[in-house]
């Protein structure tokens, strides 16, 4: 929580015209409310360690669940509440379930040959159990709809929605319906029906969760006589990413004046909603990515003035393989926006080291 | 020696932290929290100063479209999905609007933020010293409030009253006749506390005769708003203000002068503007950038653009390189229906109000035809042929006849050179040649003298009583005979005034206003069929529902 959240807080807003000038004017940039208290987290933990084969293998088995409740967010207030509009409120409840599991292996353990392996894997669920704010204020955040991203005829739209029974970041937007006779897109409307004009927020579906199913990571040591290897691998299964960044890029009316996406070319000139953001940008944005690598050798010189010497070539990010048509799939994740792909992150590099290292 | 020395130093250092020590006693606050702040007169001045920042962020953006695309006098067709927005503009048009709708939203939360500011500011004078200053402080932002709520009393009908802050909490709806005796009520309070001087001192502020203008426009919708007819109201405070003597209808000659980027307090028609200025201040006025014809940029000098070495003759549109041409394109999307055009602006050659309109084939300044260079398929996106790439050259001309070639059901036109062109453009607010952005300098006003005198008029039609010698006829003549050289009128009819404020007011935002108090905002135009008679009233937006659960919808929504 920032120092100032529960204190009033004025700032510029602008100029007015005072006397033949615009001068500066003021205005109370967000309310104050002296009620507001630190969110509560109550954690239940299980765990379970274990170790087989006089410790050749080991590992953990953790459940939890962690709920937090009067959650700290800007939340919307009616302007007569705050003529900012918003209040930094403790509203709401949430709650992450989830189990981890990791194991170790000592495979292989030999003067000349050692193969350690270790893989862990976790998986959380969030869920949104309440939003009602306190009752004066009249705050229920229930269905509000946050996001917005403004591209060629979608101002206006948002792709996410705050709402009980949903996880945080639940994507909220136009479905897609394939297209018409003549190479329309298509939509359906609230009630399922199919329309080539589809309203904002009165026509959004729930469309799935930011969130992996499942996440994991497996990472290896080896080393046969002088040399060592070491890589590591992990990833994420079952999240869905918003790739907002394909859908600007798809307007395929200005087709001849700007780029388009590849995975547009099929579109018609004429289907003037193929950018509109919908289920047809919601992707798959499951992912295995070859994290590191190292392999290195040690010299056998030992003398006065060197005790070690290695030579060793480190990769970093070698490949990803991945379903998402974006540029990455490990897009930016953190608060509440999460899961949208809207030309707002860099990639990952790819990296390739080569070190000497000398102990003296 | 040395002893006493060291001793005598570390007394200093010791009386040092002490005193710092007492110093810490103010808060340290590196922001404008509302322990430092406002404390004196010009920060209590900058703290009333933001709603009129509001009011400037308001009205011409969100309230116009709110106000005038859901009237005949405006449409913002789609163009191959430019401008489709979820049908954000099609629905103002069609009136199928719902209560999702962005902008019906964007305009509630406006109109609240303003009545939440002007209670927040009440409170804040609360420690502001005695006085007149403070007494006319509370008026002026009163009559604020009151200006709200009568926007929400115009557009939602029944709206909870919010008067205090701190809030007691969330209030449930007033009837729309509630709000209507509430801004009277206000208005009254009001009155005595204003400023009566007019000028430079008090332009773009409330005085006392802004806020009998707005008594003027509440008492002549009384019908509508509270269903009792208070049309002698309605000429008591538009004589009010005809007797200050302070204003004056502007000269035929300078009328599209008061709209220009160089209006301000000299124009003696303005009764309440907000004032713009693109250099010191953004706040969406930005009617070059949706009223002209994307060809226009260089003519109008839209946003910095130039015609570079060039002279008119030689320029061709559409150029990409060569000589400095910077042709920053507005976006124009906006334009209006022919038949609002032809049922008002044709029968009179004479009326200088023609002159704000483009239409048909169109010149530079010097009188060369201005050419367009595009492809055939850029010019039309239905062209068959097997040339489609191949250079055509054409002369610009401003369809009257806006079609829906792409997809009738969008109103989609098309995204081409043909469906650019379409609609006719309105230059009223004539783009900023200065601005090298979207702002304009162009002052937008919101009441003017002309507004009095035929609302005046209006009233004694509906059955008021006539003062101080004025007829109907002898109040319209006094506009009119400041916009056309052609014979002042010998009657005048309800019908009549309607159509003369279709002609005066174009684009300044009340001809819902007006359509409704004349029962003709259900009448077929452009491509509308609805006849809903609840859409009189807008949905209250689901964000507003959201934050206050005491609202209960508007009927039929």
């Amino acid at each position: 929580m920032g120092a100032y959240n529960a204190q009033r807080l004025y700032n510029k807003s602008g100029t007015y015209y005072n006397n033949g000038v615009f001068a500066a004017s003021f205005r109370s940039s967000q309310g104050s409310n002296p009620d507001l208290q630190w969110e509560v987290t109550g954690t239940k933990n299980l765990g379970l360690d274990y170790g087989f084969l006089k410790g050749r293998i080991t590992g953990s088995i953790d459940l939890y669940e962690k709920t937090t409740t009067n959650m700290v967010f800007p939340y919307s207030v009616a302007q007569s509440i705050d003529p900012s509009g918003f209040l930094w409120l403790n509203v709401g409840k949430i709650r992450n379930r989830g189990i981890e599991f990791s194991v170790n292996v000592n495979a292989v353990n030999t003067k000349n040959f050692s193969w350690n392996s270790s893989f862990n894997l976790a998986s959380n669920k969030n869920v949104i159990l309440d939003l009602k704010g306190p009752e004066q204020y009249g705050v229920n955040a229930d269905s509000t709809y946050y996001t917005q991203l403004d591209g060629p005829g979608t101002t206006g739209s948002r792709l996410q929605i705050l709402a009980v029974g949903g996880p945080l970041g639940q994507f909220y937007s136009f479905q897609y319906a394939g297209k018409d006779a003549s190479g329309n897109s298509l939509f359906y409307k609230k009630d399922k029906t199919q329309t080539a004009n589809p309203s904002n927020i009165s026509d959004y579906h729930a469309l799935g969760s930011p969130h992996a199913k499942l996440m994991f990571g497996w990472n290896n040591n080896f080393r046969y006589k002088n040399f060592d290897l070491n890589f590591f691998v992990r990833g994420v299964l079952g999240n869905k990413i918003f790739n907002a960044t394909r859908a600007d890029l798809s307007y395929v009316v200005t087709a001849g004046q700007t780029n388009i996406s590849p995975y547009a070319t099929d579109d018609k000139r004429t289907d003037a909603r193929n950018n509109n953001f919908s289920s047809r940008y919601i992707e798959d944005g499951g992912y295995l990515r070859f994290d590191n690598a190292t392999l290195g050798y040690r010299f056998n010189i030992k003398n006065e003035y060197i005790s070690m010497l290695r030579l060793y070539a480190t990769v970093n990010n070698l490949f990803v393989i991945t379903k998402y048509k974006g540029i990455d799939p490990e897009i930016n994740q953190g608060g509440a926006s999460l899961g949208v792909d809207y030309n707002s992150f860099y990639p990952k590099t790819r990296t390739i080291l080569f070190g000497v290292s000398v102990g003296f | 020696m040395k002893k006493y020395f060291k001793q005598f130093i570390i007394v200093i250092a010791a009386g040092l932290t002490i005193s710092s020590c007492h110093k810490i006693e103010v808060t340290p606050n590196s922001l404008y929290t509302e322990t430092v702040f406002p404390k004196t007169d010009a920060e209590f001045q900058s703290v009333m100063g933001t709603i009129y920042t509001s009011f400037r962020g308001h009205y011409s953006l969100g309230y116009w479209f709110a106000q005038e695309l859901s009237s005949d006098e405006s449409i913002l067709p789609v163009y191959g999905g430019n401008w489709f927005d979820g049908q954000g503009y099609i629905q103002l048009h069609r009136h199928d609007w719902n209560k999702d709708h962005g902008w019906i939203t964007t305009v509630w939360n406006d109109a609240n933020s303003i009545v939440g500011l002007c209670n927040q500011t009440m409170f804040i004078f609360k420690s502001a010293p005695e006085g007149d200053s403070k007494n006319t402080a509370i008026a002026e932002l009163k009559t604020l409030r009151a200006f709200a709520y009568w926007e929400l009393l115009d557009m939602y009908g029944n709206v909870p009253l919010d008067t205090l802050y701190p809030s007691p909490g969330v209030q449930a709806k007033a009837t729309r006749a509630q709000v209507f005796s509430f801004v009277e009520s206000e208005l009254k309070a009001a009155i005595p506390y204003l400023k009566t001087t007019t000028g430079s001192s008090t332009y773009g502020k409330v005085t006392k005769w802004m806020a009998h203008a707005l008594q003027a426009k509440l008492y002549l919708n009384a019908e509508v708003y509270a269903g009792t007819p208070k049309y002698n109201e309605a000429i008591a405070a538009c004589d009010a203000i005809i007797g200050s003597g302070n204003f004056a209808v502007e000269a035929r000659g300078t009328y599209l002068n008061q709209f220009s980027p160089t209006n301000g307090p000299a124009f003696k028609e303005f009764v309440f503007a907000i004032p713009y200025d693109p250099a010191t201040s953004n706040g969406y006025l930005f009617h070059g950038r949706y009223d002209l014809n994307r060809n226009l940029g260089i003519k109008y000098r839209y946003s910095g653009s130039t015609p570079g070495s060039y002279s008119f003759n030689q320029i061709i549109l559409n150029q990409t390189s060569g000589n400095g041409l910077i042709n920053a394109k507005p976006s124009g999307p906006r334009a209006t229906l022919s038949s609002f055009y032809n049922s008002y602006f044709k029968a009179d050659a004479n009326d200088i109000r023609n002159n704000q309109w483009l239409v048909g084939n169109q010149f530079w300044s010097d009188g060369s035809p201005m050419m367009v260079s595009t492809t055939k398929k850029g010019y039309d996106q239905f062209y068959a042929g097997a040339d489609g790439g191949a250079a055509i050259t054409y002369q610009l001309y401003i369809d009257s006849i806006i079609t829906a070639r792409l997809a009738p059901a969008s109103i989609d036109c098309g995204n081409d050179e043909i469906a650019w062109n379409m609609g006719i453009r309105n230059i009223k607010f004539l783009p900023d040649a200065n601005s090298s952005s979207r702002n304009q300098s162009n002052d937008a006003p919101i009441f003017r003298y002309s507004d009095i005198l035929l609302m005046k008029a209006e009233a004694i039609l509906r059955g008021g009583t006539a003062t101080s010698g004025h007829t109907a006829l002898s109040l319209t003549n006094m506009v009119r005979s400041n916009r056309s050289t052609s014979p002042a009128w010998a009657s005048v009819t309800l019908d009549d005034l309607y159509s003369e404020r279709a002609r005066e007011f174009t684009w300044e935002c009340w001809r819902r206003n007006d359509m409704i108090r004349f029962g003709k905002y259900e009448t077929a135009y452009g491509f509308k069929t609805n006849a809903d008679t609840y859409r009189r009233i807008f949905p209250i937006p689901t964000a507003a529902m959201n934050t206050n659960p005491k609202l209960i919808q508007n009927p039929g929504y």
